[in-house]
């Protein structure tokens, strides 16, 4: 027993932390109905933000501690309060598109202004000893961490209980409009729980950072895994049970620290407890209890291409000229065009998933990973190049399946949610391991025959098999599943009703979309001689889906575009240094990142259209002002004309004829 | 108990479904047999569409059973329950707005083809295509929505789409349908239509319909057999007459929808003289 204690008073305080974080995440999921991806992000903000005014500019620690809590996470509060605003009206797939797209951004700033390398972080909490338990010594900051994390819990229970604003939060969630009515802005409601949400993942961040004497910015960031896996323990509505989850989330990773330290197949996989707590929840739960917050929206299907046909196909032409020109054109710069071309599978795959189904994916770097350790391992056993690559893709559908079926059942968040913690356990658990990537590095190369050793020849073999993965994109879309995939954003109910097992036809997709993740990862490692755990950024997995939503809606072009922005235009980047006075191309690429990051948000933002409409709307109005007065005349004379005159039968089957059309219409 | 458990239709015996603490449906008995038009009548709140939902597999009863020609389908899945033969349509339709009308009388059959099995997800057979085709133009054919096949649903008049729902619930083949609402919305000569359409689909293809309907002049026009409820209690069964003749049903129907019956009293009586 005595062995476990330390254990204990760590987990108690880790899981303090968390459990501060998950209630801040609660708080606002359940009151504005928008889950914050980049509540990670804001914990890491402020931590980075106290080191700024602590050891930058040397404030006290009292000070810099007030102000980036309870300032900067305020004011970050109320940013996300606006965000969460607009994003009520978009779909759920683009909902959580704008967080991770603030994610991206916000880490990257980070990344800009104090590099991506982990900062040593003075603890600003006492450390001597408080007490000991059984022999073994427990700090005041031990104490302190978890005293506040209860502190903080119960504040806001009694707050929910017992104040006027608590009530009026409840009540935001269950009927808005309601509220509305009764004389509380459920705008400012919201904004109080963003306001508070904010601010407790801020101190969660300073907190954390001082626990592990370190800043580093992906394990801050990722701090929202741990507070999505505290916060199932409530099923995302409680908060007492996301405190409680976050005790257990960190006592169980502490203890389950200590019992895998002697077995090495194990290791990494106490870091993994909160996606395994959510996944356990995702597989026990009722489908009634884990219900969506918020209005659900329909997406606003792709409107007809403003072009006509002539003109695409000019264009369709064009492009394919210039596909088939590129290692011509592009000189030196073939090595990033080739990864290009497996991208655009990547990219492929993604859209597929995320444009006809509305599920998202936050793994598909994680799914290319997989495809290319089954390519590598396929590879040393002799098997041809070609069915390689092939088994490389098909390894993903079986492990893409099971992934997928516990979260099937359940709304599209939690989907998005458990593909994000797989793709963390698979970075930080699997990767390591001789079944990934061998030891240290895995052989992957390309075909031996017709000279594919040269870029040049390679490149059109690439192109050729992206170009047979969009056929088989394109088939899916028009057979019938791709039928069935439309009619599913429109009603699953009506299809459901009809017949039709609508779990299955996602599991489907989403194992289409794997297949061909597999793929893609397969061939990108085959450009490289061999892969290691370094070859796939995990967290690419976020850019990526930002950088596919601002590509436009198209399968094709979506596509393409995607792919350039990911891996083309970084070969570009010391070009545009340059070109902007000679600035370090690592930063240029990093502030691209922000632009991803920001766009994706404009991009879920508008994605119901409203940019149209607001031109449409201008146009309304501009055509009232000028030809406004006008009309009004005329209807005030024909007004004024009938008041004087007796009804006639004429105007009485006018009205009826407008109000029968009306009903109808109503 | 009238109920026996091989009816050839629909039968639901002691049906209980709470929400919460709240009792919506407490000891529900009825049947919709084959061949017949069944109507299920309350005012609102009284448990129609929670009924429907239990019978369609969208809400768990507490207690009692749900038999499908003789099978029991209580703790079935909803898609499992189509299968079987049983298909709906929604008070507030539920219609794929982005798909033409085409698409969608299709998918009421296509949907069922596809089913659970994933593979059958992928494509049609060729032969699966001429059915789809066969039965879709004669579901719309049926409801004489032929003319708007290319149409989108979301550029029609309610009218117009409660009959695009019924065609595609008709082109699932069911022997067994059930309508929430379908007249709501509609106008007079729109309802008289649909109703011509409902008899003549029993009478042609012998299936059997269980409605839930506000208007009573329908309701009394088209049903063989009408069930009533109120919160959430049977209160009266019987034929359209007995119905429109029962002080218990007047008691819990006063208001606007007891001019229905009213009116349906008042022909009865002209045709008699």
């Amino acid at each position: 027993m005595k062995d476990y204690i330390p254990y204990i008073i760590f987990g108690l305080t880790s899981g303090a932390i968390y459990g501060i974080s998950a209630m801040g995440l609660v708080l606002t999921y359940k009151t504005a109905g928008v889950f914050n991806f980049a509540h990670g992000a804001v914990c890491a903000a402020a931590a980075y933000a106290f080191y700024d005014l602590r050891e930058l500019q040397g404030l006290p620690w009292p000070v810099a501690a007030a102000l980036a809590v309870l300032v900067f996470g305020a004011l970050l509060g109320l940013i996300l309060e606006r965000m969460a605003l607009v994003l009520a009206n978009v779909s759920t797939a683009y909902k959580i598109v704008a967080t991770v797209g603030l994610l991206v951004a916000i880490r990257s700033c980070i990344v800009l202004r104090y590099g991506a390398e982990a900062l040593p972080f003075q603890p600003f909490l006492p450390q001597e000893t408080a007490f000991r338990i059984e022999g073994v010594r427990v700090n005041y900051d031990n104490v302190i961490d978890l005293l506040l994390g209860i502190a903080a819990a119960v504040a806001l229970f009694v707050f929910f209980r017992a104040s006027r604003l608590g009530t009026a939060m409840r009540g935001v969630v269950d009927d808005a409009p309601l509220l509305d009515m009764t004389g509380q802005s459920p705008a400012a409601v919201r904004r109080s729980a963003w306001i508070i949400g904010s601010v407790f993942a801020a101190a969660s961040g300073v907190l954390f950072a001082s626990v592990q004497q370190q800043l580093d910015v992906n394990i801050l960031t990722l701090l929202v895994v741990q507070a999505f896996g505290a916060a199932a323990v409530g099923l995302f509505r409680s908060l007492p049970l996301a405190f409680v989850g976050g005790l257990a989330v960190g006592l169980l990773q502490k203890l389950a620290g200590k019992e895998v330290a002697s077995h090495a197949e194990l290791q990494g996989i106490d870091t993994n407890m909160p996606f395994l707590v959510l996944l356990l929840v995702l597989l026990v739960a009722r489908r009634q209890q884990l219900v969506e917050v918020g209005r659900h929206i329909k997406e606003r299907a792709v409107p007809p291409s403003p072009f006509p046909a002539w003109v695409r196909t000019a264009g369709f032409a064009a492009l394919t000229v210039f596909i088939l020109l590129v290692p011509q054109i592009v000189g030196t710069k073939l090595a990033f065009w080739n990864v290009t071309a497996t991208q655009v599978i990547l990219f492929l795959s993604l859209g597929l998933l995320v444009r006809t189904s509305g599920q998202i994916s936050l793994c598909h770097i994680g799914f290319a990973a997989i495809g290319a350790a089954g390519f590598g391992h396929m590879l040393q056993h002799d098997v041809p190049w070609g069915l390689a690559v092939l088994i490389g893709g098909a390894i993903v559908i079986p492990i893409g399946a099971i992934i997928a079926l516990p979260a099937m059942r359940l709304p599209t968040l939690y989907l998005a949610l458990a593909t994000l913690g797989f793709n963390i356990m698979l970075a930080q658990y699997a990767f390591g391991k001789s079944y990934m990537f061998g030891f240290g590095r895995l052989d992957a190369r390309r075909p031996d025959v017709w000279g594919m050793e040269d870029d040049k020849r390679y490149y059109y073999l690439l192109v050729t098999i992206a170009f047979l993965c969009l056929l088989l994109v394109l088939a899916v879309e028009r057979s019938r599943l791709g039928r069935l995939l439309r009619a599913m954003s429109d009603s699953p109910t009506a299809l459901t009703t009809s017949g039709m097992n609508v779990n299955v036809t996602r599991v489907m997709v989403f194992c289409i979309s794997g297949f061909l993740a597999g793929i893609s990862g397969a061939l990108y490692a085959s450009l490289f001689g061999s892969v290691n755990q370094d070859s796939f950024n995990y967290l690419d997995s976020l850019v990526v889906l930002a950088i596919l939503a601002i590509s436009g809606r198209r399968t094709i072009t979506a596509a393409l575009v995607a792919a350039f922005l990911y891996k083309g235009l970084p070969g570009y980047v010391d070009t545009i240094a340059s070109a902007l006075g000679d600035q370090d191309p690592v930063q240029v690429q990093t502030c691209l990142n922000i632009l991803f990051g920001v766009l994706a948000i404009a991009a879920a933002a508008l994605s119901q259209g409203q940019f149209q409409n607001w031109l449409s709307d201008r146009g309304t109005v501009w055509e009232e002002r000028s030809s406004g007065p006008r009309e009004l005349r005329y209807q005030t004379v024909v007004a004024a004309r009938r008041a004087k005159r007796p009804r006639t039968e004429t105007d009485r089957s006018d009205e009826l004829v407008g109000a029968g059309s009306g009903g109808r219409h109503g | 108990m009238r109920q026996t458990s091989d009816v050839d239709g629909l039968s639901v015996e002691g049906l209980v479904v709470k929400y919460g603490g709240l009792v919506a449906v407490d000891g529900q008995n009825l049947t919709a047999p084959r061949g017949r038009i069944t109507g299920l009548i309350g005012p609102n709140g009284a448990g129609k569409t929670t009924t429907f939902n239990a019978c369609t597999g969208m809400v768990k009863p507490a207690a009692g059973k749900v038999r499908l020609l003789g099978e029991d389908i209580t703790g079935l899945a909803p898609h499992v329950r189509a299968l079987k033969g049983m298909g709906r349509t929604f008070q507030r339709m539920e219609l794929y707005d982005t798909l033409t009308v085409r698409e969608n009388v299709v998918l009421g059959k296509e949907a069922g083809m596809a089913g659970g099995n994933p593979f059958r997800h992928l494509r049609a057979t060729r032969s699966q295509t001429v059915q789809l085709r066969r039965v879709a133009a004669g579901a719309m054919e049926m409801c004489g929505i032929s003319g708007l096949a290319a149409r989108r649903p979301a550029n029609l008049s309610t009218g117009q789409r409660r009959l695009v729902e019924l065609a595609r619930c008709i082109a699932g083949e069911y022997p067994l349908m059930l309508l929430d609402e379908p007249s709501s919305g509609l106008d007079g000569a729109e309802t008289e239509e649909f109703g011509r359409i409902l008899k003549s689909l029993v009478a042609e293809r012998g299936v059997g319909i269980l409605i839930v309907e506000h208007d009573m002049a329908l309701v009394m026009s088209i049903c063989d057999y009408i069930h009533v409820l109120d919160f959430g209690k049977p209160i009266f069964e019987g034929s359209p007459r007995e119905v429109a003749t029962s002080k218990l049903v007047r008691a819990a129907y006063l208001g606007s929808e007891a001019d229905g019956m009213a009116k349906f009293e008042n022909d009865e009586e002209r045709a008699r003289v």
